[in-house]
């Protein structure tokens, strides 16, 4: 029971209670708004019924060809708002409208540490396409999973059929 | 043919340029630059490249020259322009970008590339008529291309955002665009979604709803496809706008249909219900989609609860239930049970939903509707469903997460509704106890977690400390909060991550007067970016409080880096949305910029650092006005515009289940707010009352009249400004005497700002007494010397020493306190004597210009007394140095009186003190006791350091502005 809206700069001011958890990234202003600028619609917020945010996926549409993809970039629960089912509603927001623009698939990083999150999304459908050596750079550089989940418009599945080998950051397109 | 090799030419020997610079290799990029600028003398790409290569290298000089010389050239090259550009930005020079594109133009009209990029440097400096009228330039050079049509709409749309007339722009800008975008869709010539939605845009600012709705409603409703249910949801929307209460109450609960969980529909589909049962109409009662009546609605929301039964239940339709409750209550402005009983159905939710972390923030909105009795029957039954309320021997705990989360579900309902207030000090003390024990108890529920999960039981910790807190600020007892801050430290041990507690422990770390611990506590949130604004207040108002001038500078360095790095930045993403179309987004980044650029947060860090600048370093009157000089401060004009301001500041973050009835974090908010304005206006006029007087005392001996290298048209005589600045000060200290008491905030809110202490101990007095002394030293300069007036002689001598003699007197304390039942420390001591300290610093820049002032005179009768002995010397020259001598006299009290608050000085080991009863007598206990004691010990002492070396400074100041 959620109040799920378009993102805006306001939101920055507020959104303090879920960025002070420690596996929550805050960028810099730019970052934010080149997504609000380009991809308004897939930067959507949660907000309780007391005005509270309780969570905001950021996300966008790239590629050319069979790589026109959904990208999550951000996704995140406030921890007192977590076992709700609010990553998956947020997640499937993103699909239907990587779906409308006739996307391929929709991938995400994720650090291999994060099982919570890694397990989440198996749930959700998602896949390991492949590993990326010493993505998340840090006092220890750690490795990312490239998760990818097809949309109906990849019929065969082609797009999630896993690499036999890591990559490195440099070789991602 | 020929000139397309010439430019493949160009590029091939550019690219080397280009390349270096891509990397970062600044250095190589100018080698490069200047081989090609030997083959190619004019080559303007090849000059530009290396002025930004010089301005990478921080030779910003030389780059200017040569910037300078390309932009007169008035080149028209895209690539050269491009480049210069990237330079303009860099140095933040956005008008010159608009003066080279406006000069490309001028050569070369017809040039698509050069006015598109002419119209975004227009967007950059935020000049929309020049907007509209570029856009228009570009729409008759490329009539087919629509967005450059739309981009002039926009530009209009921009000036009636701006227009400071809400008429013009109602009655001119807006239907202006109107009408531009309306010929489109009567030519068919709408294209993009983005188009449409522009369109809506305006028919909303205009307020023209049935428009809107028709626009919506109409084929070009189609075209919004991007946003999920945005048609949709528009149209409910603009149903309710319209009072459409039928059409409003069908479309949200169609909506509600396919997501029974979305809230704003749910509160807007109860809107129209109650609205609808206020008026019944007989046509509605047939129509079955609309619920008209309290019977359709229960039916309706019971529907869902019981369509989501067997999935995971749903929230939205039980909390449904009780928001009809609750509007119906709001419209009636008195209880009304008519669509049910509230505890009833909270109740219900509480069995259902009370093991999750979130139940108590959902039941928040519907708990103050209730009445005292409904009140205290909730608790009752919420207390006696869960059996670790029963009281009975032997105590039971929490067996599983899930019961402990709805024990501590009930706890926060109880404090929300102000149960806890009720408690004698005993029965709180009593309840944060039991809360602690089952703390401890309840760790071993999250034994094997990352340092990243918080434990589930860190609740019964927060509440424990809101308890005692409580306690604290009824009797003040610094006894618990070292208690507290205890038992948070070994808290934060278990749960690394949970910033809840590192922000109660910076608040109780600087309420003892010990600001050391916080940097690393707030640096352990990682605050940053977007923080520094919402969250630098946790930090901002203690650090230079409490003299941790090193860290101070540090931080309010990080903060303004923020806000001028930001301001730079973020106008590229206004472009980018003209580029993609986002529209929408337009006016809601300006306003974002604007609340950035009008920051208390960013005025506030940039007062105290302007302040600290000018007294840290500064142990002459010579460096102090090198400093004014590259401050570049026009006393005449204070920057900030107060009315302006923008309050970012989150303090929501802290206070999730505090008391409504007497914690109204709006209204709080609002008074810390002008509390901080009225302070920043004191260090403002602070600042400009010490540029005007360091100014004054440079023209004496300076003959050209500059001020700072800011133009002063009228000029006004710099001693006339000063005395009005003096006025104004006493003004806005006369008018806001209600500041001179304690504004005591709840904990949880911000910290007060130094303004009572200030008011209270008449630190301004200090400051204008010397000032006073500045203007009659100046008037002997225009009357002559030998023109002294009696009383202000007689000022001169003693009114500031002594002043500034007993505000030390009084505040001059030990470190440590003896009490009842032990020792305490005596906080107030570091405010107050930093106070002092800085009023020290700000009296000897005045002290100063006296100096600077009186010297020539001194130094003329100095010769004509070797000339002819036994002249009688202007009494001015002894009352000045007898002044000077009473300054240094109280300076070193000052500075004796710091040294005391040292506790590696007076070898006093704080954890032999017993300022706090220990948590046991357990080695690991006392040897983890021991090092938060220590931080407590070496932050006392840097604040002694740091204050001291401060008034060495200020003692060898005064003590080179005797007159000899």
């Amino acid at each position: 029971m959620t109040t799920i809206r378009s993102f805006t700069c306001d939101d920055l001011f507020r959104f303090n209670n879920v960025n002070l958890d420690p596996l929550t990234e805050t960028y810099g202003l730019p970052f934010y708004m080149q997504y609000l600028a380009h991809w308004p619609e897939y930067f959507q917020i949660a907000e309780s019924p007391s005005g509270e945010i309780m969570g905001y996926i950021m996300g966008k549409a790239e590629g050319s060809g069979e790589l026109w993809h959904g990208h999550v970039t951000a996704l995140t629960v406030a921890p007192e708002f977590r076992r709700l089912g609010l990553a998956a509603k947020l997640m499937s927001i993103l699909e239907e409208i990587s779906e409308k623009k006739r996307c391929y698939f929709v991938d995400l990083f994720v650090r291999v540490s994060n099982k919570v999150a890694v397990h989440m999304y198996n749930k959700l459908g998602y896949s390991v396409y492949r590993t990326v050596l010493e993505y998340y750079s840090g006092d220890v550089d750690e490795d990312a999973y490239d998760m990818r989940k097809a949309l109906s418009r990849d019929v065969e599945k082609k797009s999630i059929v896993p690499l036999a080998h890591p990559v490195h950051p440099e070789e991602l397109d | 043919m020929a000139s397309r090799s010439h430019v493949d030419v160009n590029e091939r020997r550019l690219r080397p340029i280009y390349d270096c610079l891509d990397n970062g290799n600044n250095k190589k990029a100018l080698q490069e630059a200047d081989k090609v600028l030997k083959k190619q003398k004019t080559c303007q790409t090849a000059k530009v490249l290396k002025a930004l290569a010089l301005l990478r290298l921080g030779r910003q000089d030389e780059s200017t020259q040569l910037l300078v010389e390309v932009h007169a050239e008035h080149p028209t090259d895209e690539a050269a322009l491009q480049a210069m550009a990237i330079c303009y930005r860099e140095v933040h020079k956005m008008e010159l970008i608009v003066d080279m594109y406006e000069n490309a133009h001028k050569a070369k009209p017809d040039n698509e590339d050069i006015l598109s990029a002419l119209f975004m440097s227009y967007v950059r400096t935020g000049n929309h008529q020049k907007q509209q009228q570029t856009a228009m330039v570009l729409h008759k050079l490329k009539p087919q291309k629509n967005p450059y049509y739309f981009w002039a709409i926009m530009s209009i749309v921009m000036q009636a955002h701006n227009c400071k007339d809400p008429k013009l722009s109602k009655t001119m800008y807006l239907p202006l665009a109107e009408r531009m975008t309306e010929k489109y869709v009567k030519e068919s010539k709408i294209e993009a979604e983005a188009e449409v939605r522009l369109y809506l845009i305006i028919l909303e600012l205009l307020e023209k709803w049935d428009v809107a709705l028709e626009l919506l409603q109409g084929y070009l409703g189609d075209k919004f496809v991007s946003e999920l249910n945005f048609r949709e949801q528009t149209v409910a929307e603009l149903y309710v706008k319209l009072k459409k209460w039928p059409e409003a109450n069908a479309a949200y609960k169609n909506m509600l249909k396919k997501n029974p969980d979305q809230w704003n529909y749910w509160q807007e589909y109860v809107k129209a219900t109650v609205e609808l049962c206020e008026k019944p109409c007989p046509e509605d009662e047939r129509n079955e989609d609309i619920d008209c009546t309290e019977e359709k609605a229960i039916i309706f929301i019971n529907n869902c609860v019981k369509s989501c039964k067997d999935d995971r239940p749903l929230r939205g339709p039980y909390l449904a239930q009780l928001e009809l409750i609750r509007q119906a209550q709001n419209r009636r402005n008195e209880p009304d049970r008519r669509f049910g009983d509230p505890v009833e159905l909270l109740k219900v939710y509480f069995d259902l939903f009370g093991d999750r972390t979130c139940c108590f923030s959902d039941v928040k909105l519907f708990l103050q509707m209730l009445t005292e009795a409904e009140q205290s029957r909730f608790i009752e039954s919420l207390e006696s469903s869960c059996p670790l309320f029963n009281s009975g021997e032997p105590k039971k705990y929490a067996e599983n997460v899930n019961e402990m989360q709805r024990h501590t579900t009930v706890l926060q309902t109880s404090r929300y509704l102000g149960f806890h207030d009720r408690l004698s000090t005993e029965g709180k003390l009593e309840l944060a106890e039991d809360l602690l024990d089952r703390y401890k108890n309840g760790l071993k529920f999250g034994e094997n977690f990352l340092s990243t999960e918080l434990q589930p039981c860190d609740i019964y910790l927060l509440l424990a400390s809101d308890i005692f807190i409580d306690v604290c600020q009824k009797t003040a007892n610094s006894k618990l909060i070292w208690q507290i801050v205890i038992h948070l430290e070994k808290g934060l041990k278990k749960s690394p991550s949970n910033f809840q507690m590192k922000l109660i422990l910076i608040k109780l770390y600087c309420t003892m007067g010990a600001f050391g611990p916080c940097p690393v506590l707030y640096d352990g949130m990682e605050i940053k970016h977007v923080m520094n604004d919402t969250l630098g207040h946790v930090v901002s108002n203690h650090v230079a409080r409490l003299g941790h001038y090193t860290a101070a500078c540090a931080m309010y360095g990080t903060m303004l880096r923020f806000f001028t790095v930001n301001h730079k930045e973020t106008t590229e993403y206004l472009i980018s949305s003209y580029k993609f179309g986002s529209f929408a987004k337009i006016h809601e980044f300006v306003k974002f910029r604007e609340k950035l650029q009008n920051s208390l947060q960013y005025a506030s860090a940039t007062a105290e650092r302007m302040l600290l600048d000018l007294v840290l370093e500064t142990d002459s009157h010579t460096k102090t006005e090198q400093m004014i000089t590259y401050m570049e401060i026009d006393p005449e004009k204070d920057k900030t515009e107060y009315d302006e301001l923008c309050d970012n500041r989150d303090f929501a973050v802290m206070t999730n289940c505090e008391p409504p009835s007497r914690f109204n974090l709006k209204e709080l908010q609002q008074k810390s707010f002008e509390e901080e304005k009225t302070w920043l206006k004191v260090r403002n006029l602070t600042m400009r009352v010490l540029a005007a007087a360091v100014i004054l005392g440079r023209e004496h001996n300076v003959e050209n009249h500059e001020r700072n290298g800011i133009e002063n048209g009228a000029n006004r005589p710099m001693s006339e400004i000063c005395s009005s600045l003096k006025s104004q000060l006493e003004n806005h200290l006369e008018s806001h005497q209600c500041w001179s008491q304690d504004p005591k905030y709840p904990f949880q809110m911000g910290f007060r700002t130094r303004l009572c202490t200030y008011l209270q101990n008449e630190h301004h007095k200090l400051l204008l007494g010397m000032l006073d002394n500045v203007l009659y030293a100046n008037t002997l300069q225009d009357n002559g010397i030998d023109k002294i007036d009696n009383v202000k002689e007689e000022k001169l001598k003693s009114c500031v020493p002594s002043l500034l003699e007993g505000l030390v007197s009084k505040h001059k304390c030990s470190l440590v306190r003896e009490q009842e039942n032990g020792h305490c420390i005596n906080a107030d001591a570091f405010e107050n004597l930093v106070l002092c300290a800085e009023s020290v610093s700000h009296i000897a820049v005045l002290a100063g210009v006296c100096h600077r002032i009186l010297k020539p005179f001194k130094a003329a009768f100095n010769k004509r007394n070797k000339k002819k002995k036994g002249l009688k010397q202007p009494p001015t020259f002894e009352h000045y140095n007898q002044m000077l001598t009473g300054l240094e006299k109280a300076t070193r009290d000052l500075h004796e009186g710091v040294k005391k608050l040292d506790p590696v000085f007076l070898s006093i080991d704080l954890s032999n003190l017993k300022l706090t009863d220990s948590l046991s007598n357990k080695q690991e206990d006392v040897e983890f006791e021991n090092e938060i004691w220590k931080k407590v010990e070496l932050s006392y002492q840097q604040s002694s350091i740091e204050v001291t070396e401060l008034l060495y400074r200020k003692m060898q100041y005064l003590a080179s502005l005797k007159l000899l």
